[in-house]
């Protein structure tokens, strides 16, 4: 019986150790950063499978030595062998507890160390961006760490399961390790079977979910060697290894947990819960319900729903299913995963991709898109310049000089769909980035070969068209399978280091408009004011003309009665006339009459203007206020 | 030890699971795969199916994606015939043409596509230089030859790494090469603005002085209209006034009737006309009437 325990413990040991290198070298292989943080938990159960080893080494050879001292004190009873000190008698004895008082503490303290020591750095390379690669061949490296999981379950089952017999509790640390190690490596091939299945990010998870694991598992080491020292320690009780760790225990043996939760509902209920027959055909049969759902979980993959606006394509062993590719919306049979497989495409979704720069900023999400404001990643592209080309052609000069070309910022949103999935999924490895690139190619081509000024006005509609049918053609000559829906090319502009001067120009060309116009105003007022003087003039003309000769008439038919008076009175006719008129002709002037006319006196007439005194009394009104 | 049936069958279900995935793989339509024994490569296959194999470390799998892969090399620059700097990048659409031939060129490798793609990228950048070297400015960026230059240096590009590719045998072929970029260097696009600028300035200034130019001819030629207008006007307006005259002159053979009497009636007429505006008069006694303030008036009032 001590044979075996000893037997047990070092294949224990030997199997820790065979599968703790093999999972070393299996996660290297596959760059799985899990493996290789669960290697760690190999390598601390191979330590402590040593020593627990180790221990049932010497407490085999204390054993040895009680039996041969009793076989000898019945023999030589009050000898004087006897008399002699327990140091000097028992030396397994006193190597045992030397070991257990000295060794195990030191060791523990090793073993914490290296569960803190191994978590804080394992924690710190797997943040180290170079650490995260791809991972490789992640079906051998599941397929591996279950075989794995399953050998350490396997032999810490049995394990485990001997321990619990008498003198053999030194089994149980490295059973502990043993199922906790075929856990974490099911856990492994888990995250890699989750990296399969597209989810590239699930085995650094598991990485980092083992490392603060080992920090609890660190805590928990140290909690032990603080209630060591406290510990009360009784003649004959045998205590736990100090190594041996309790939440690793509990992690390969959670059935621990569903015992204890199962006394507690004993104790909440006043009744055995966990004897009704529903609680034991429960217990008896989870593994089997379990087994069953695996199995329905299998068998639920034998059947996919396709959703509206997709296609998917069957895949039998890897070959495409030709006779039921695509298929359409709707439910279809198939064979189990893994030997059918379906992959979904948006088929009839129109998608977009936007050529010259980064869609997805706040610029784009604004109400008004404006030359001024730039693109995330915007490029300038060239563009033909037909005035420049030709100077460049006239002028060649060398020395350094500035291209003939110009800049141009374009966004040409391009929409697609998908009208042939297997040439989308089949010929291409990326078929939309390749789309993209036969895109830009021709955006850049077609820039190049047309005027500047030609494609910001006129030329713009005509883009679109031509660019559309050559993108079509060129997805065609590659056979993507793609239906170009249309493209946009209502945001070509000129970068915006230029475009405040396009502004200035089409401020400029509005200012000339407007001078016009108003030199125009002008015109037309100059020439209406000039007519309307015309007619005043020749009006004025007319008028005069015709007072002319209405007077004229009305002179000399005066001049006929005049005559009759003035033959009738020769004298006296013509001074009344001459008093009559000079009365009415004298009547506002200033008259002066010179009675004496015989002397010689010098008489001064003053004839200035005067200022009139009402002018001189003139007041000048306030200002008003502003 | 009493055996737990259930433990027996998930433990052989587990078993013939993981053994299955040891020893066999699945090649897919979109793939190609090099199988490896003890690393020496003893199986090329191009057929999508489910194959067996050792496990690892015996035997390896080598997949590789049979669909053309789409690359973009690096903006690499060039200088044209006529001494202009341009930069470019291309697109490249290749695939693995022969799988037991590009596994051992790439076997060091990691990442084998992600190899191969880096020498592709070198051997562009040599062959893209070399063809923009060629060529001048016009053949990249024109509007005559409606694009014939630019597909040529594309194709010039693409043969001469059709060419490299078939010498060194490495297992892969060029589909087909694509100029997705051209650009100028940055100093270079920053003359290039300030020329755009002061093309837009001449622009400007063109608008504006052609603006004040066309508005002061406007105005000049309303001024010429308004005056000839004016003019004619006034010519009009002399005639008629002649016309008067002439009309008028009929009238003078009535006074010619006295023409002693006429004489007198337009002088009194001259007088009253000449003395409408504000005048000052200085008479002496003797002129009429105030001769009366002499005497003989004065004797006669009193007889």
């Amino acid at each position: 019986m001590d044979k075996t325990i000893q037997k047990n413990g070092l294949i224990n040991l030997l199997v820790l150790l065979g599968v703790g290198v093999a999972a070393l070298a299996v996660a290297r292989y596959a760059n799985s950063l899990g493996g290789q943080v669960g290697s760690l938990y190999l390598g601390l159960g191979v330590l402590v499978a040593a020593v627990s080893w180790f221990q049932m080494h010497l407490e085999q050879r204390e054993r040895l030595e009680k039996l041969e001292l009793e076989e000898l004190a019945k023999g030589r009873s009050g000898s004087a062998l006897f008399e002699a000190k327990d140091a000097e008698l028992f030396p397994a004895q006193r190597s045992r507890e030397q070991f257990e008082r000295f060794f195990v503490p030191g060791f523990t303290v090793l073993l914490f160390v290296l569960q803190a020591g191994g978590a804080f750095l394992l924690w710190r390379w797997l943040s180290r961006a170079t650490t995260v690669t791809e991972v490789r061949q992640p079906i051998t490296g599941l397929a591996l760490f279950g075989l794995f999981a399953l050998v350490l379950f396997l032999l810490g089952r049995f394990s485990a399961t001997v321990a619990r017999l008498e003198h053999h509790r030194l089994l149980r640390p490295g059973a502990s390790y043993l199922l906790c190690n075929a856990v974490l490596c099911l856990v492994v091939a888990l995250g890699l079977v989750a990296v399969w299945a597209g989810f590239p990010k699930a085995d650094l998870y598991v990485a980092h979910a083992l490392c603060a694991l080992l920090a609890l598992l660190a805590l928990e080491t140290l909690i032990q060697l603080v209630l060591e020292i406290y510990r009360p320690r009784l003649k004959g009780k045998v205590g736990r290894p100090l190594y041996e760790s309790r939440l690793v225990g509990l992690l390969g043996q959670p059935e621990g947990l569903v015992t204890t939760a199962a006394q507690a509902l004993d104790y909440q209920f006043g009744f055995k819960v966990s004897e009704t027959w529903f609680y034991r055909f429960f217990a008896k049969a989870l593994g089997w319900i379990i087994l069953l759902q695996v199995g329905a979980l299998l068998l639920s993959t034998a059947v996919v729903f396709i959703d509206a606006g997709e296609q998917a394509l069957l895949e039998r062993l890897g070959k495409l299913v030709e006779s039921r590719s695509p298929l359409g919306p709707g439910a279809h049979l198939k064979w189990p995963w893994p030997i059918d497989r379906v992959y979904r495409f948006r088929t009839e979704q129109i998608q977009t991709f936007t050529v010259g720069f980064a869609p997805g900023t706040e610029i784009e999400r604004e109400r008004y898109l404006l030359w001024s404001r730039g693109h995330k990643a915007e490029t300038n592209f060239l563009v033909a310049n037909r005035e420049q080309l030709t100077q460049a052609v006239t002028n060649l000069v060398t020395g350094k000089r500035t291209p003939p070309v110009s800049l141009l910022t374009v966004g040409v949103p391009v929409h697609f769909e998908v009208t042939n999935l297997v040439q989308w999924a089949y010929n291409h490895e990326n078929a939309p980035a390749l789309l993209e690139d036969l895109s830009t190619r021709e955006v850049v081509r077609y820039l190049v070969g047309v005027d500047m000024g030609e494609i910001m006005s006129r030329g713009r509609e005509e883009a679109g068209r031509a660019l559309r049918s050559r993108i079509q053609t060129a997805a065609d000559g590659r056979r993507l399978g793609a239906r170009i829906v249309s493209v946009g090319v209502g945001d070509l502009h000129p970068p915006v280091n230029v475009v405040p001067e396009y502004e200035k120009v089409v401020s400029a060309n509005q200012t000339k408009q407007a001078k016009i116009l108003a030199a125009r105003a002008d015109d037309i007022r100059t020439n209406a004011l000039a007519l309307a003087q015309a007619v005043t003039l020749t009006n004025t003309a007319s008028a005069e003309r015709l007072a002319r000769e209405v007077g004229a008439l009305a002179e000399a038919a005066l001049f006929t009665n005049q005559i009759p008076a003035f033959k009738a009175a020769p004298s006296v006719y013509p001074e009344r006339a001459y008093l009559q008129t000079f009365v009415r002709a004298t009547a506002n002037a200033r008259k002066y009459v010179l009675l004496t006319t015989n002397t010689q006196d010098v008489i001064v007439f003053d004839l200035q203007e005067s200022v009139a005194e009402s002018l001189l009394n003139l007041k000048v009104p306030a200002p008003k206020p502003q | 030890m009493k055996r737990n049936p259930l433990t027996l069958i998930i433990g052989l279900l587990l078993i013939v699971i993981f053994g299955f995935l040891l020893f066999t793989f699945q090649v897919r339509t979109t793939d190609v795969a090099v199988v490896t024994t003890f690393g020496k490569p003893t199986r090329p296959i191009t057929e999508p199916n489910l194959y067996c194999k050792w496990p690892w470390p015996i035997q390896r799998v080598w997949t590789f994606d049979r669909r053309v892969q789409n690359f973009e090399d690096r903006l690499t620059e060039g200088l044209t015939l006529d001494h202009f700097n341009l930069l470019t990048s291309v697109y490249v659409g290749w695939r693995v043409s022969d799988p037991a031939t590009f596994f051992p060129r790439f076997a060091g490798s990691a990442k084998p596509m992600a190899a191969a793609e880096a020498l592709l990228d070198q051997w562009l950048g040599n062959a893209k230089t070399a063809a923009v070297g060629r060529h001048p400015l016009s053949d990249f960026v024109s509007t005559t030859d409606d694009g014939a230059a630019f597909l040529a240096i594309e194709n010039e590009i693409l043969q001469t790494i059709q060419s490299q590719i078939l010498t060194n045998n490495l297992g892969l072929q060029v589909e087909f090469l694509g100029l997705k970029r051209l650009q100028l260097p940055e100093s270079v696009s920053q003359s290039v603005f300030d020329r755009m600028t002061s093309e837009r300035k001449v622009l400007a200034d063109g608008f504006q002085y052609e603006g004040e130019a066309e508005a002061q001819r406007i105005r000049s030629e309303a001024e010429r209209r308004a005056a000839e207008v004016l003019s004619n006007a006034k010519a009009r307006a002399t005639g008629i006034e002649g016309e008067g005259e002439a009309e008028a002159a009929k009238s003078l053979k009535v006074f010619q009737q006295n023409p002693e009497l006429a004489s007198f009636i337009f002088r009194l007429s001259a007088l009253e006309d000449s003395l409408k505006q504000r005048s000052t008069l200085i008479f002496d006694q003797r002129t009429s009437p105030f001769n009366l303030f002499g005497t003989g008036s004065t004797n006669l009032l009193t007889k």
